[in-house]
């Protein structure tokens, strides 16, 4: 009999001890971590899921970005408000003829969506960045070859072999010795928004 | 043997998030993990002679937060919805062996990445594992009584 009760008993124990520490780590409060280092991120995010953000769902009016105001390499972020992890929630990059490089979806890996996908967010900016046509070229070009490699938001900068938003439009323009922001652990979309070679496209 | 099992799991989790910076590192520690276990499971299933409903029963409530993720996932993304939180689920409790799947060529099934579609297939994989463990048990062991060693 007490065979029988190990495995459900300890698998129980470790999920409420989980969630105690959880719940614990999210109630300390945003200045006992140091500004910029991972488990002030970590904790942030923690929140974010606790407060039942970062679902997937998305509660903006639709908004339309005009094809004939955005260039290859023009970089769109976008704000969810049910999002998380700062304040630009995603980003992606333009790659021409009213498409985007995206990477974002665990399910379905880096892929080449429209850019009417994005009008369900509550905000959207789009910045560029002042080079050339053959850069932006090569960068569009670096951007097109991800397409299919998975997603995984919790992979090092360094790791090619997968995805996320911000990691990959930092590593094709990287590509190109443009740097949007330090190397860090996790580059975000509010990294690459604050980027001093990135200019706001007024739409 | 299945709860050290789950104990060292954890323990794999805990070192392969603090090796994020180093995606090599994460591969090797993963598949050493995958080794030490496969042969300590084997020995002791031909010390402690566990029946085989028992091991089936504990592995699959080791896998349970995995087969959770996995259905709740699936299920999402066959009804067309967002839910980031299952797909959250998945990543997290499989965040050691995603790494070692992302060296799969990129394709996808479906239109469904085959990491995604692999990770799904992970508790079911890792169930399958435990038990061809206690099989290769079982049959070294009665191998070892037709020999006498």
């Amino acid at each position: 009999m007490y065979s029988w009760l190990k495995a459900p008993v300890i698998l129980i124990s470790m999920f409420f001890l989980s969630t105690a520490v959880l719940v614990i780590f999210t109630s300390l409060p945003d200045e006992d971590f140091s500004v910029n280092s991972t488990t002030r991120f970590v904790h942030s995010v923690s929140k974010e899921v606790l407060r039942g953000h970062l679902n997937g769902h998305f509660h903006g009016q639709r908004k339309f970005l005009n094809v004939s105001d955005l260039e290859p390499g023009d970089i769109i972020l976008c704000h969810n408000h049910g999002g998380g992890y700062g304040y630009w929630t995603h980003s992606v990059l333009y790659v021409g003829n009213g498409y985007a490089v995206d990477s974002n979806n665990f399910s379905e890996g880096t892929k080449l969506l429209p850019i009417g996908r994005y009008s369900h967010y509550d905000q959207l900016e789009v910045e560029r960045a002042k080079i050339s046509w053959q850069t932006k070229e090569r960068i569009v070009s670096e951007a097109l070859k991800q397409i299919g490699t998975p997603y995984n938001p919790i992979s090092a900068l360094s790791d090619t072999r997968s995805e996320y938003c911000s990691k990959l439009i930092w590593q094709v323009y990287n590509s190109q010795h443009l740097r949007l922001c330090s190397p860090k652990t996790w580059v975000l979309p509010d990294d690459v928004a604050k980027s001093p070679i990135l200019k706001k496209v007024p739409l | 043997m299945n709860l050290l099992f789950l104990g060292s799991y954890w323990l794999l989790l805990i070192v392969t998030y603090s090796l994020l910076n180093e995606p090599a590192l994460q591969r090797v520690v993963t598949i050493g993990w995958l080794f030490a276990v496969t042969l300590g499971h084997v020995q002791y299933q031909r010390k402690r002679k566990v029946p085989l409903h028992l091991t089936l029963y504990t592995v699959l409530f080791a896998q349970l937060p995995g087969f959770v993720g996995a259905v709740a996932s699936l299920s999402y993304v066959r009804t067309g919805h967002a839910n980031e939180w299952a797909n959250g689920l998945l990543e997290l409790w499989y965040y050691p062996f995603i790494s070692i799947l992302e060296v799969l060529p990129k394709h996808t099934i479906s239109q469904l990445s085959d990491v995604y579609v692999a990770t799904c297939a992970l508790p079911v994989l890792i169930v399958t594992f435990n038990l061809s463990s206690w099989y290769i048990a079982k049959a070294t062991e009665r191998r070892a009584s037709m020999y006498g060693t």
